[in-house]
């Protein structure tokens, strides 16, 4: 298992130099450098260039790509243009909110999903079932970015009840932090409660049609025993391949929804570094979001191939 | 593992058994029938029979939905019916030119990738690593390098879908690679490209089929973020996401700029994953238990 | 023509504005309490600033913020002239080549170091080593620090407006600590004089100031003058928080979770009028509209096809839809209460909107039927919005026009360009207020923003004002230079912007300026 571990772990590698790659193809190709946003709308051509010198910029691409893989090898992103601090520093400082807005809408989402999705399976063609699946249908419909302005103009406009943008951290008190997260993290759970319950409803069929059930139905046991003791562990499996999915799918969600409430996490950071052509800052705040991705779906790989023994050879 | 005979049973049924089968799905008619309006509401809008999507007047900026403006109008005094309208054409060019990319690339990369065993390990590290980044991150760095635009847009968003659709084809081609039937045709000397053409594509596009209603659809809602982030087509273009951006800043004292388009997005998007989900059950029956 | 604020009123939409600021009577008599230490307060912007590095510092959000911490030799008053702020006294050599500050003495850094003229002397050559504006201190041939509160700054060449230069709060010259100095930029400690002093910041979305106690105002002054004069911080902390959305701002400063926020909608503004917990604030003229013309790339290469969109222009149509009805009708490129603006301000082709004279303009330059690209940001709605109105104007004389949708980086990157584009609808937040001089690089000279190769008339007017010794005469020039932007359609004027601010009616004093000010106000 370790040996497979290290392999797996080993072949992350020339993934993420990929995304680094790709990143920094990119970031050059677009119009206007941080010379630009430093030196302002009526600057000089002379102004620009003397700050492009400043920065670094004037050298030929290769070598900047070069420096930067150099200081990557020692541990060192670099530092932001604009930031006053290293780009590890701001990624250290944003990834715990990005972190905490997708473990908040995962833990929203997974009894939610879940059990409306068993509860449709169990119902199956009844209109419990029906009326389940089509709200499901309507949460993965609908665009997050939409609703949490709709949530802004309800809960927070009209009710009064939650914050509209602005985050607290937890070490302002968790109670306030939790206050300042839930719009933002309702608007992306939404998406994935949808997707949780279709998925949860259509493994269980899965299951539930298998020669095991059915022999244990014969034997006559309680329906809601069948379920929970059978389908449910069986079912479990996909499932962490799910949980794998909704986090790919939060950390995507919340590079929107940190821009619209405002959030320091690592989405805005990105988007920010974007906007602002802060090259080191979109490098490496990619590069980190890349890896954790990776790392996230290579744990769920090796769970599935060691809950699952028919994959273990793969 | 009995996944290639299974998947490759539908195609193989009569045409009319398959088609009464389509009908009888209530999900897939709703489905289709809300991508059949789209289509209507998308030739309106062309032909311009919606009204002027860009006529400007001072004078009735902020108008609440009434009988002239049945959806109001914004802060240009523009109509938001005819805007909504007239984007539905410009959603639907979006999600069918993504789909045909994705379609198109996908198939092709997931095709070699899972018929050659040589170059699968270089191209599927190529697509992890397109699929290591958040795909709203990729498509707005895309946006940004190639520049605000329709067409910018829809290569933005046809990369970012692609490697998905690769993964989904080649795995569909592993499982029927080592079919009898395959085998049968590679041994009456059937060259690699006929073979895959012939044999191996037309057993592995039910999942495939399946996959590019979503990514009409993702591509639908992704459009409309990015819209919404300013790396859409540019202003005045009416796109429902550059809608709903211009409504953002009047949601409380003229919601109805940024509540129209988003139900369309909403609509349009339902029904097409009610058609998905339609065409899964009748294409692909693992998952339909009926 | 006519010009200036006719009726604003008209039009469902258009909101009520009036004078350079208004607040609710009732407030305005609460706003008579006597100031009270202590409180904070919460400032919603809705950019973030970029750096915290003075020196290196560009925009509007970053004086928001910066102006609190950090002051100036000279700095500007309330209308914008020259004033002197860490110096008390400035004697000006009758040739205008030596410049000599006596410092203000007893002035602590927020360390607790007092400010003598080292620091000053090592400020001044920072700046003059990294700042995007460093080339207001090129003419500098050196400066010396014959004691420790008397620093005399010689230029190479007689340059009259110097002082009109370096007082620009655009990339303020700011004296910092001397053992700052070393640092590149973004590397100091945001360590300086101003009555408030740096706590943290979170890179975007947040940056905290406090109270400075040691802070030693500028006794010969009974209040503040703009970012002058006798500044007293009452509060004890203010929070700078970044609020992109407006409708979050609006729902902020509702609840009470925000004291002052930026940039309010008019129609929202509006709304809030009617609580009397809240004072709207107009801020106006807070920006001018303005669009350079790219003489280089058909069709405006053409003077006449300039001049027919010059001509069909509905001013008051883009500034009305870019405002929601909050600005004024001006072509002038400086405000009314400017000593340059204008005598004869109604001679200058404006807010014209004759279609017909256009078409014939268009005839008569044998118009082909080229297309109009005009550049726009998006990071700045209103410009954008300015650009989709007359981007529907242009049309309507058979011009085909495509607007160009950039981030501000991409669009300034591409206005260097001059095959990219025609038109490119911008704004100038601070230049109008601080006068004419401002726009030399824009308007004049090898960088100049429409691309001409040779204007010798724009060029000699230039001469005429930087060498112009008295006002009247400077004055006479900046007329030729207006008059000569206008004529030739370089840059075409669109309006004078305003925002609403709104502010908690607790919040004492207020006045809106080019920055937001939380000194000398204070919570009742």
């Amino acid at each position: 298992m370790i040996e497979v571990i290290l392999r797996r772990l080993i072949s992350t590698i020339p993934v993420l130099i990929g995304v680094s790659l790709i990143t920094f193809g990119l970031i050059h190709i677009i119009p206007g450098d941080p010379a630009i946003v430093i030196a302002g709308p009526d600057a000089s051509v002379d102004q620009v260039e003397s700050i492009r010198q400043l920065l670094g910029l004037d050298r030929p691409l290769h070598i900047q790509m070069s420096v930067w893989y150099m200081n990557l090898l020692q541990g060192d992103l670099g530092n932001s243009f604009m930031l006053g601090r290293s780009v590890l520093q701001a990624i250290q400082e944003r990834l715990p909110t990005t972190l905490l807005l997708t473990a908040y809408s995962i833990v929203i989402t997974m009894p939610l999903g879940i059990a409306a999705g068993l509860l449709a399976a169990y119902r199956q063609n009844t209109w419990v079932d029906t009326a389940v699946m089509s709200v499901a249908l309507l949460g993965v419909s609908v665009p997050s970015f939409w609703l949490s302005i709709m949530g802004i103009l309800v809960f927070s406009v009209m009710l009064g009840w939650l914050p509209s943008s602005g985050y607290v951290p937890p070490s302002e008190g968790i109670l306030a932090c939790l206050q300042s997260l839930t719009l933002p993290a309702f608007s992306l759970a939404v998406f994935q409660i949808g997707l949780l319950a279709r998925m949860t409803r259509a493994t269980t069929l899965e299951v539930l049609r298998q020669d095991f059930i059915r022999t244990a139905r014969a034997k006559g046991l309680a329906e809601w025993k069948t379920v929970a003791k059978h389908a449910l562990s069986n079912v479990m499996i996909p499932i962490i391949t799910v949980v794998g999915l909704l986090v790919n799918v939060a950390i995507a969600g919340a590079v929107v929804i940190e821009q619209i409430f405002v959030l320091p996490g690592v989405g805005q950071l990105v988007v920010q570094g974007i906007l602002r052509r802060d090259y080191p800052v979109i490098q490496g705040s990619i590069l980190a979001v890349a890896l954790i991705l990776v790392l996230i779906n290579l744990i769920v790989d090796l769970l599935y191939a060691y809950l699952d023994p028919r994959l273990r050879n793969d | 593992m009995t996944e290639s005979t299974l998947q490759a049973v539908p195609l193989e049924k009569p045409r009319n058994q398959l088609l009464s089968r389509m009908l009888s799905h209530r999900g897939l008619v709703i489905g289709a029938g809300i991508l059949v309006v789209m289509v209507l509401a998308g030739i309106v809008g062309l032909l311009g029979l919606a009204g002027d999507a860009l006529k400007i007047s001072y004078q009735s900026r902020f108008v609440e939905p009434s009988a002239e403006f049945v959806f109001g109008t914004d802060h240009y005094g523009r109509s938001i019916f005819s805007r909504v309208v007239t984007g539905t054409h410009l959603s639907l060019l979006i999600g069918i030119s993504v789909v045909a990319i994705t379609a198109v690339f996908g198939v092709l990369i997931g095709a070699i990738a899972g018929y050659f065993p040589r170059l699968d390990g270089l191209i599927m590290r190529c697509m992890d690593a397109l699929m290591a980044f958040p795909p709203i991150m990729l498509a707005i760095a895309i946006a940004a390098a190639l520049g605000a635009g329709l067409l910018n847009l829809i290569v933005a968003l046809g990369i970012t879908y692609t490697p998905r659709t690769a993964r989904i084809v080649r795995a569909a081609v592993l499982g029927v690679r080592n079919s009898e039937y395959i085998e049968s045709a590679r041994l009456s000397g059937a060259s690699d490209g006929r073979i895959i053409v012939k044999h191996v594509l037309p057993n592995s596009m039910a999942p495939v089929i399946v996959d590019l209603t979503f990514v009409f659809a993702y591509a639908i809602l992704a459009e409309a973020a990015l819209s919404f982030l300013g790396v859409g087509p540019p202003p005045p273009v009416p796109t429902w996401g550059n809608i709903i951006a211009e409504g953002r800043d009047y949601l409380v004292d003229a919601p109805w700029i940024s509540i129209f388009p988003g139900l369309a997005i909403g609509f349009s998007v339902l029904g097409l994953n009610l058609l998905g989900d339609g065409l899964r059950d009748v294409l692909d029956p693992r998952l339909t238990s009926k | 023509m006519r010009i200036s604020r006719r009726d604003l009123f008209k039009g469902a939409a258009t909101m009520g504005l009036a004078g350079q600021f208004s607040a609710h009577p009732l407030k305005l008599f609460a706003q008579t309490t006597t100031p009270t230490r202590g409180g904070s307060a919460v400032v919603a912007m809705n950019a973030a600033t970029e750096t915290i590095d003075p020196h290196f510092s560009r925009s509007q959000a970053a004086r928001n913020i910066l102006m609190h911490i950090y002051e100036t030799l000279v700095t500007i008053d309330e209308s914008g002239a020259p004033k002197l702020q860490l110096a008390e006294k400035l004697d000006v050599s009758d040739d205008f080549r030596v410049y000599t500050f006596t410092l203000r003495q007893g002035v602590t850094f927020h360390n607790g170091k007092e400010m003598t003229s080292e620091d000053v002397k090592r400020s001044l050559e920072r700046y003059a080593r990294i700042s995007p504006e460093k080339v207001r201190l090129e003419p500098v041939e050196s400066i010396d620090t014959p004691d420790a509160y008397t620093v005399v700054v010689t230029l190479n060449k007689s340059i009259p407006s110097w002082i009109e230069l370096i007082k620009s709060p655009a990339s303020p010259i700011t004296i910092i600590p001397a053992e700052e100095c070393d640092k590149g930029p973004n590397e100091i400690q945001p360590i300086a004089t101003g009555p408030f002093e740096f706590v943290d910041w979170d890179g975007v979305t947040r940056l905290r100031i406090k109270r400075y106690e040691d802070y030693r105002p500028d006794e010969t002054h009974q209040d503040r003058d703009g970012y002058g004069g006798r500044r007293v911080a009452y509060l004890d902390e203010v929070t700078f928080t970044v609020v992109s959305e407006a409708s979050s701002r609006v729902s902020g400063i509702q609840s009470g979770q925000i004291t002052i926020a930026d940039d309010i909608p008019v129609p929202a503004a509006r709304r809030l009028e009617s609580d009397p917990m809240l004072a709207i604030y107009d801020r106006l003229p807070v920006s001018i509209n303005l669009v350079p013309m790219n003489v280089q790339r058909a069709p405006t290469d053409n003077v006449l096809v300039r001049k027919a969109i010059q001509q069909v222009l509905n001013t008051e149509e883009i500034m009305g839809i870019a405002t929601d009805g909050l600005f004024n009708l001006n072509p002038s490129f400086v405000y009314p209460d400017s000593e340059f603006y204008p005598g004869n301000v109604d001679q200058l082709v404006y807010n014209v909107s004759d279609t017909d004279r256009a078409k014939a303009l268009l005839q008569e330059a044998n118009y082909q039927g080229e297309e109009v690209v005009i550049l726009t940001s998006s990071d700045i709605v209103s410009l954008q919005e300015a650009a989709v109105v007359m981007s529907e104007q242009i049309k309507s004389i058979g011009i085909p026009v495509r607007v160009q949708v950039l981030d501000w980086p991409g669009a300034n990157a591409m206005r260097a360009d001059p095959t990219a584009y025609n038109m490119f609808s911008t704004a100038y937040a601070i230049q109008p207020m601080l006068g004419p001089f401002q726009y030399q690089r824009l308007v004049s000279g090898d960088g100049n923003w429409f691309f001409y190769e040779e204007d010798n008339e724009m060029e000699s007017a230039w001469e005429e004002l930087l060498a112009a010794p008295s006002p009247e005469e400077r004055r006479a020039a900046w007329d030729k230079i207006e008059f000569r932007l206008n004529d030739q359609a370089y840059l075409l004027k669109l309006g004078d912007r305003g925002i609403k601010q709104v502010a908690q009616a607790r919040l004492q004093n207020f006045q809106p300026y080019d920055a937001i000010r939380m000194w000398n106000v204070w919570i009742s």
